[in-house]
Formats: structure tokens, sequence, C-alpha cells
């Protein structure tokens, strides 16, 4: 840089100076390729959710005679054994798989947090229950739980469904978290932290916290994908509420019709097609969220090799 | 102990701390050891790892608290600081420095939040950003030119000596009275080394910190140090003028940690090897003095009872039945 001299006004113009040179991790976020795609995937059925009734108006589950008619002009999805359009119902459909997914989802998460974080920091009896009760909810198995569960709600409205995903979705998170804030409390920034003064929760929020961020994240996200495939599962069974419309009821009504031996296959790629991109989406937004919150990834692999390519060049 | 007309900064009375294993045996870290630090006074504690160094480092951070004995700051015991606002003050004024510059900054603060944020804390600044001065002031003074380069840099970008001295900054942000270094110098290069010494005089000299310096490394002791004490086995064994210590160590130990360091007058004379022996813990944990196993000049009274301080000249003190000047047992 420049030459510098003693004043320190002079110091604090070029730290001005450098400060719009400091990238704010959101930016780095948009700038993400992979990251990007994955969230224009997402925001997409989002916007399908929020806009159903603007994009695919009337009623989905509105039963016609054009039954099992393959894709054409009129129907562009085709149409189903009770002639519904399947584009109307996948529209309509995004909105529980995505109501119960994120909202189980992040309930799941919030419970792992706390009792992931809140046990290992506490440490002593605290955390000794804590683990009992996750190793407990890990060695049971999920859906079998989850079965039990909402047959004894008999056919459970989208707040069970979404309590009972929550319930069963949180141990491994659990772990995971825990064992990660274990590693993090012992380390020399922490007790640094501990005796410049910081307050527990001051520890927490800005040294634990920030560096288990992209943890956190990707457990939101990988535990989103576990409700869509919870809810789509428990719904394809027949245990939800078959006359709502989402993408597992989609599914049970096409297995219940037989729709693979009707050759309907219309019927059952559509639904399949969505929850393996919305799948796929989070999957990349996880990646890009990882190579941000970990500097020194993000200038590795290719991006390192571009960037090295661009100063050549 | 130096001629300094101020009461101590920090003392330890009689301080001792007991571990539990696992096992239900017991850990003794720390055998009633007494020490003084005095305002400005560079002290250097010397011993080999498991010496208890660094649980008197906990002790004197308050991370751990003493079974035995009192720890004291300015004449206040340290486990009657209880209160929020007291323990912010103890902070305020006894700083640390860790060992590993790679373990002790927080990968994804910038320098300038990692100096600035225990000035935030103890109220010297009303906010990171408009404390972004003596940020900048305080990165010039621990060598981090240009500061406004730095500011902004993660950990990573940093190499192990720009990183320890970031560390350092961050210690002296709050203008403490203490700070205590432990092994601050052990885990970067031997060329960065004096740097870092030399910032630690500096801070003495411009901002009258006072250091406890915890070392393995007699060279630095006595490079830096106004006082060495030696540890073995959680028991201080020698006290002196760093100079002295080196010139004239008294203590069977202290001898054989002097030995230990090259030295290139030395050179061509058939070194004296010493054997360290694996030692069984129960076996130096008895009354005695911990040295006697190992000790060239041990009698029967050694393994049973623990030497008292004896003066062997004005400020040099040692705990040794036997202790002699170091020629005298050099056979060579």
């Amino acid at each position: 840089m420049t030459e510098t001299t003693d004043i320190p006004g002079n110091d604090l113009e070029l730290l001005r100076t450098m400060r719009s040179r400091n990238n704010q991790s959101w930016h780095a976020f948009i700038r993400n390729r992979t990251g990007m795609t994955g969230m224009l995937i997402f925001l997409l059925f989002v916007a399908l959710a929020i806009l159903a009734p603007w994009i695919a108006p009337g009623n989905p589950s509105a039963i016609t005679m054009n039954i099992l008619i393959p894709p054409n002009s009129h129907y562009l999805l085709g149409t189903t054994a009770e002639g519904q359009s399947v584009l109307m119902q996948t529209i309509w459909g995004t909105r529980s798989t995505l109501l119960v997914g994120l909202s189980a989802g992040a309930l799941a998460t919030l419970l792992s947090i706390i009792i992931g974080v809140g046990g290992a920091y506490s440490g002593g009896l605290v955390d000794d229950v804590a683990t009992l009760f996750s190793n407990i909810f890990i060695v049971i198995p999920g859906i079998p739980l989850m079965i039990v569960l909402t047959t004894y709600l008999h056919h459970a409205g989208v707040g069970a469904m979404i309590l009972v995903i929550a319930f069963t979705g949180w141990p491994f998170g659990a772990r995971v978290l825990r064992s990660q804030t274990l590693s993090l409390r012992s380390r020399d920034f922490v007790r640094a932290a501990r005796l410049s003064g910081e307050g527990t929760w001051g520890v927490v929020r800005r040294e634990l916290f920030p560096n288990m961020l992209s943890l956190i994240i990707a457990n939101l996200l990988g535990t989103i994908m576990y409700a869509i495939g919870a809810e789509v599962s428990l719904q394809f069974l027949g245990l939800g509420n078959i006359n709502t419309v989402s993408w597992g009821t989609m599914l049970y009504w096409a297995s219940n019709y037989q729709a693979l031996l009707n050759g309907a296959w219309w019927w059952i790629i559509p639904p399949g097609v969505c929850i393996g991109l919305i799948g796929g989406a989070l999957a990349l937004v996880n990646r890009s969220i990882d190579e941000i919150s970990n500097p020194q990834l993000a200038m590795s692999g290719r991006s390192k090799k571009r960037r090295l390519r661009r100063k050549l060049a | 102990m130096t001629e300094s007309h101020d009461a101590p900064i920090l003392s330890l009375e009689h301080v001792s701390k007991t571990f539990h294993s696992g096992k239900g045996t017991l850990i003794h870290a720390v055998r009633d050891v007494s020490l003084v630090i005095n305002p400005r006074e560079i002290v250097c504690l010397v011993g080999e790892s498991g010496s208890g160094k660094s649980t008197t480092a906990n002790l004197i951070m308050g991370t751990e608290t003493p079974t035995q004995g009192v720890v004291s700051y300015r004449g206040q015991n340290l486990a009657q600081i209880r209160t929020r606002s007291a323990i912010l003050d103890y902070r305020r004024h006894v700083q640390m420095i860790f060992q590993d510059p790679y373990g002790s900054l927080n990968s994804l603060h910038t320098v300038g939040y990692t100096v600035g944020r225990p000035m935030q804390i103890h109220h010297l600044v009303p906010s990171i950003n408009r404390g972004a001065d003596q940020i900048l002031r305080l990165l010039r003074q621990v060598g981090l030119t240009p500061p406004s380069e730095y500011y902004y840099k993660l950990p990573y970008q940093l190499s192990g000596g720009q990183r320890q001295r970031v560390a350092i900054a961050r210690a002296l942000a709050v203008q403490p009275d203490l700070v205590v270094a432990d092994e601050p110098v052990s885990m970067l290069d031997v060329s960065l080394r004096a740097g870092i010494l030399q910032l630690i005089l500096e801070a003495r000299e411009s901002a009258g910190v006072a250091f406890l310096y915890i070392t393995h490394d007699l060279a630095s002791a006595r490079y830096i140090g106004d006082r060495i004490l030696v540890m073995y086995k959680g028991r201080l064994c020698e006290e002196g003028p760093a100079e002295e210590v080196i010139a004239h160590p008294h203590h069977p130990y202290t001898q054989a940690l002097v030995e230990a360091v090259p030295n290139p007058e030395r050179m061509g004379q058939p070194e004296e090897i010493i054997v360290t022996p694996d030692l069984n813990e129960t076996k130096v944990l008895g009354s005695g003095c911990p040295y006697y196993p190992l000790c060239p000049v041990a009698t029967a009274q050694c393994q049973d009872t623990m030497p008292e301080w004896t003066f062997v000249q004005d400020q040099h003190q040692v705990r040794c039945f036997n202790a002699a000047p170091l020629s005298m047992h050099h056979t060579s």
C-alpha cells in the first residue's frame, strides 16, 4: 500500500478505503454461483406455493370427466384418474409440502440447538440428561414411530404432522451440535474471550455461534429435506389427511389407482421431480454456505483456480 | 524482591492445587507455591512440561481455584471476587497471552474486532468502529504496520508471528497491570522469537506492564526476565535474579537445566547426559523433594523431608539441603 506516516488520521483514512473493500458474507453468497442456483430453484418453489391461487386458479381437487389424459396443450401435465389437472395439483401441492417441511425442519433444528448446544455448554448433569435423551431418540427408528404417532392422532392435520416430524427429527442434529460445542468450548479463543471479560451469552453469541453457523444451517437444510421426505412418506402411506392436495397425497392416489399399471407416468413423475429438485436446491445452498463460512475453503478448489487464471490472463 | 516501593500486584501464598484423576488418585499439580509479582517486573516461571506452570497460570487467571493457599491481586483474595463487576475489573487488569496463536484467535473475527472487542467490553471505547484510531495505534505498537492493512485481515491471512502480535495487542488493549504469557514464543519460528520478546520488553517500558513469562526455555528467560523461578513437579525449587540464577544455579535441577542449554563455550567438552527415567507419579509424590529420584547429590533426608528455602545470596534462594554452586558438582 502507500507509505505510512505517524499521523493516526492517515491510518483512519486508509481504513475507510479498506472498509469498502471488506466483503460482507451476504455479498459473498450472492456472488457464489452454486449457492445462487440452489437458492433460485428453492425460491421458485416458494413463489409457486405463495402464488398458487393466481398461477393456477380454481380447485385442484375438482373432479372432471377427462380421466387419465396424457399431457396435451390443454392439460400440460395430463390428468389423474379422477380427471384433476396434474399441473394444478403439483402447484398447489407445493404449499402443504413446503409448509410442513420448513416448519418441521425449523422446529427440529431449534430442538437440536437447545438440547445439543445448551447441554454441552452447561455440562455436568444437564449434559448427561440431554445426551441420554438424544441417544434414546436416535435408536428409535423415525419412520415407524411417526407412523404410530400419526395413526394415533388419526388422519393428522398439518399442525400435528409438523409436531410429529419435528419430534422425531431432532436427535441426530443435537448430537452433531453437541460435539461441535464441546470441541469449541475448550478452544483457546473461547478461553481468551472469557478472560477478556466476555459474559456467557456473549461467548455463545459472538464466539460459538458464528463458528457453528454453517453447521446449524447445514443441519437446518438437512432437517428440512428430512421433513419433506417424511411428510411425503406419511402422506403416501395415507396417514395424513388424504383429501388435502400435496405431493405425497398425489403419489398416494396415483398408487391407489395403479397409475403405473395404467401407464399414467405423467401422474407420478411431476411430484417426484419436484421433491428431487427441492432436495438438490437445498444441497447446493448448503455447499455454498459451507464455502462462505469457512474462508479457507472458498479459496480452495475450482474457485481458486479460476481466480488464478483470471489473474494470469 | 526488586527495589520497588510499590506493593506487589499479585501474590501467591502457599498455593496448592490438587486434581482428582478418574481412578481416584490425586494429582498434585501445584504444591506450596509462593510468589510475588511487582509492578513493571518480568518474572519468569521456568520448568519442564507437567511441572505445573500452566496450572499456576490458570490459578492466577481465576479459571482454577486453589485447593489451599491464597492468590491475591493487590491484597484482595481472588476467591472473594464474586460479583460480575468485580470479575470484570480483575479481567481489566490481568490479561493473558496464550501459547498457540493458531488456536487463540477466532478464525471468523477480523484483527480489528479481536483487538477492539476487549476495549468495548471494558468501556474504553464506545464501539469498535469509533475506537478504530486506538486499535490502529495499538496495532502499530505491536509492529503490525501499516495498521490499516491488518485491520480487516482474518487470522488465516496472517503468519504465526503476526497472529501472536495480534494476541499481544488484544492483551494490551485494556491497559492491564499484569499479563500472564504462557509460552508465547514456543510455537513460533526461532527467527521470530526475539521480535515477540522485544515487544514484551517494550510493553513494560512504555506502559509499565508487569509480566509473568512462563517458559521451558532458560535462554529466553534470561533474555527478558528480571527474576527467574524454577519449578519442578509442582514445587518451586529455586528463585533469584535472572542473571544470577543462570550464572550460579544452586539447585541440582536448575543446574541440569542450565547444562542442557547449548553453550558454545563448552563445545568440545564431553557432555554430561541427564537421563530422565519415566517415573511413576506416586513415587515422586511423597513428602520429600520431588527431584530426589533423579538428584545426583540426594541423601536419605531428601526422600522424606521437603527442604525449606535457604538464601544462598541476597535475593537468591533455593530449596535444597545440599545446594552448592554448579562447579562443585561438575565433575568433568
